[in-house]
């Protein structure tokens, strides 16, 4: 089977897995009884029928390539464009950088990180534009945050 | 209470100077996510939701609230003049939006559909305040059974009605309840799925759920993609907006119409604005003299969908304020709100709260004359808003919900879990897999097994409880009937068939 043929059933086949891996954490749990309900009866209920509707989703993608492959075979990721692998990752990299460092530096070189690295995101940019941005984010977002709401973070230095 | 005192308590509490003005500052801020493209309400309002921990729980509820209808109206705007929706749930309005606003007739499109977007508010607000404490004096006679019943019934009608694949959709609503388990049981105490995390044991924060399934994955699917290109349409001038004769009658009907689709599909649990301007759409092109005119710029193809979305999310208070189940994911977050806020919405809410109750109905008049306002006079300023390239906005968004998360309780954790739900939330949009069922069944799955295990306690470990009582096997019936549909083919295939593809996206 090729990458195309598989790649179809991933999403049902991951929903299925879930469920069988919760079912797997809920055995852990009292399950009690019917009449005394431990706490691990609703998440055991829950993760069969997970797994269940998991299956439902396999045998839909199953019957809709059945009926469509005769007349055209166009696998799903063509119809939506590639993979956008540079916004997932800038976007990661950015809130990531953002969160390990907003506590050690302070609000705004976090911020002014954050923007710089989804900047990469687009195809353009304009840093002029952008430090515009971070100047509104570093006066309003400390307006805000940390005198209005008093976030204990500090604009500038570790908290 | 009777209606009339109901009324004179909500108008006191909602003319007050400070509910009025968070009142505007929520239906500004609510057009304004609603005109740009690639944020919606509900990013909006999950961001705005930390900030209004410090405000009286009402001035809240009224400023959240909206935002919430206040992007219905704005929605439109972008629909008419970019063909990008500015809400998933004004997709439709594209359809005869667009075409309008290329015939150069984008004033007469965005007036009828303010004007329709009121109309249609107007008519589910009157329904809220007739049905919604009838419902709930009706609803204080439930039993545990009774609750699990109509709260399984709300999540099975979230997950059938829509318009994709009601398997995935009824994975996501119990998914949704397994993200809801995470934490302490309440019963025992005992730890589930929290692997030894701390952070964990009060569960997660619908705060972060929410922005990563809709926020972060919103920025995810928009950043890097080329912008839309704005019809231009010079000065917006009020002579130019007016409809003539002619042109109110061809919409009058449809508006009704439109309204009382919308009420009906918002006052359902679980479904949401969405499904109810898709259905109007497909009523008005039914009984039309003219089919052929829709998709070309048919006023009728606007001015339903329109009424139809703003009466649904009035509507949905029906089930948030009456029953504590909310009508659709955004009202998931409101109701989630109003718990941070130390209040439990359910049948007592109307007796507990009068004041909160009937000054969150009034707020609703007050803030849909304010769009009004907003959307006709005011209208050259949100058009104008359009031309800003609105990506810069992108990382002050992500900023804002960084911050928000943190906010919640100061702990760099949440940051980590919005960063995952938003990969995930991506994922599962390309996946056509709808999110909005994962937050209803994030908030009503404490609530279902509470009603379950309570049920099982009171009857004995009788299952067929939720059978024998009348009111609980009408619920337990009419969910019965609702999966039911899922294998009826020939339903599917007709609503599928009209869906267009621009709406797969979630509300």
């Amino acid at each position: 089977m090729t990458r195309h043929q598989i790649s179809p059933y991933l999403p049902g086949a991951i929903v299925v897995a879930a469920g069988l891996a919760i079912a797997m954490v809920a055995s852990t749990y009292p399950l009690g009884t019917l009449l005394r309900p431990g706490p691990g009866f609703f998440p055991m209920v829950v993760a069969v029928v997970l797994s269940v509707l998991g299956l439902g989703v396999l045998g839909e993608t199953w019957a809709a390539r059945a009926t469509s492959s005769a007349s055209q075979a166009k696998p799903d990721e063509t119809a939506q464009g590639p993979f956008p692998w540079r916004s997932v990752l800038c976007t990661c990299v950015a809130v990531l950088v953002f969160a390990l460092t907003v506590e050690r530096f302070g609000f705004v070189p976090a911020s002014c990180l954050l923007i710089a690295i989804t900047a990469f995101a687009e195809t353009e940019r304009s840093w002029i534009k952008l430090g515009f941005v971070a100047l509104f984010i570093a006066v309003f977002g400390s307006a805000v945050f940390i005198w209005g709401l008093g976030l204990p973070i500090q604009a500038f230095g570790a908290s | 209470m009777d209606m009339l005192t109901g009324i004179e308590l909500g108008l006191q509490t909602a003319l007050s100077w400070h509910a009025l003005m968070y009142c505007l500052i929520g239906v500004s801020v609510g057009t304004f996510v609603g005109v740009l493209p690639g944020i919606g309400a509900l990013a909006a309002i999950s961001l705005a939701l930390p900030l209004t921990y410090y405000l009286d729980p009402t001035d809240a509820l009224i400023m959240l609230a909206g935002i919430f209808y206040g992007a219905q109206y704005g929605g439109s705007t972008a629909s008419i003049l970019l063909n990008l929706p500015g809400t998933a749930t004004a997709a439709i309005t594209c359809l005869d939006g667009y075409p309008l606003a290329k015939q150069g007739k984008a004033p007469l499109a965005i007036f009828v559909t303010a004007i329709n977007s009121f109309v249609g508010s107007s008519f589910a607000i009157i329904l809220v305040m007739g049905f919604a404490p009838l419902i709930a004096e009706f609803a204080l006679q439930f039993g545990a059974a009774d609750y699990f019943a109509v709260i399984l019934l709300g999540l099975v009608a979230a997950s059938t009605m829509t318009l994709g694949s009601p398997f995935k959709a009824l994975a996501m609503v119990v998914f949704g309840l397994a993200l809801g388990m995470v934490g302490t049981d309440v019963n025992t105490g005992q730890f589930r799925f929290t692997f030894g995390l701390f952070e964990l044991a009060d569960g997660f924060s619908i705060v972060a759920l929410a922005m990563g399934l809709f926020g972060v994955a919103e920025i995810i699917a928009n950043i890097g993609q080329p912008a839309g290109v704005m019809q231009n349409v010079g000065k917006i001038r009020f002579r130019d907006m007016l409809p003539t004769r002619k042109e109110w009658k061809t919409i009058a009907w449809p508006t009704l119409r439109g309204a009382s689709i919308g009420s009906f599909v918002g006052a359902l649990p679980g479904t949401g604005p969405g499904i109810a301007s898709l259905m109007a759409y497909a009523v008005e092109k039914r009984i039309s003299k003219h089919p052929e005119t829709f998709g070309k710029g048919a006023l009728e193809g606007i001015s339903a969908p329109e009424a139809a979305n703003n009466a649904s999310v009035q509507a949905a208070f029906i089930p948030t304020l009456s029953l504590g189940i909310p009508g659709d994911a955004v009202v998931a977050v409101l109701m989630g709100a109003m718990i941070l806020h130390g209040i439990t919405p359910g049948p007592n809410l109307i007796n507990e709260q009068p004041q909160m109750f009937w000054g969150l109905i009034m707020s609703f008049w007050v803030g849909n004359l304010l769009l009004l306002v907003l959307n006709v006079p005011l209208i050259g300023m949100w058009v104008k808003l359009l031309s800003v390239p609105y990506r810069l906005l992108y990382p002050c968004v992500l900023i804002f919900i960084c911050l928000g998360v943190y906010s919640a309780n100061n702990n760099v954790f949440d940051i980590f879990v919005v960063l995952g739900f938003g990969i995930l939330g991506y994922l599962m949009r390309r996946a056509a897999f709808p999110a909005t069922p994962v937050l209803l069944g994030f908030i009503l799955g404490p609530l279902l097994e509470e009603n379950f295990r309570r049920a099982m306690l009171l009857s004995k470990g009788n299952l067929m409880v939720f059978f024998e009582s009348p009111i609980s096997a009408v619920f337990m019936g009419l969910s019965l009937l609702f999966i039911a549909s899922v294998f009826l083919p020939g339903v599917r295939a007709r609503l599928s068939r009209r869906t267009p593809k621009i709406l797969e996206d979630d509300d």
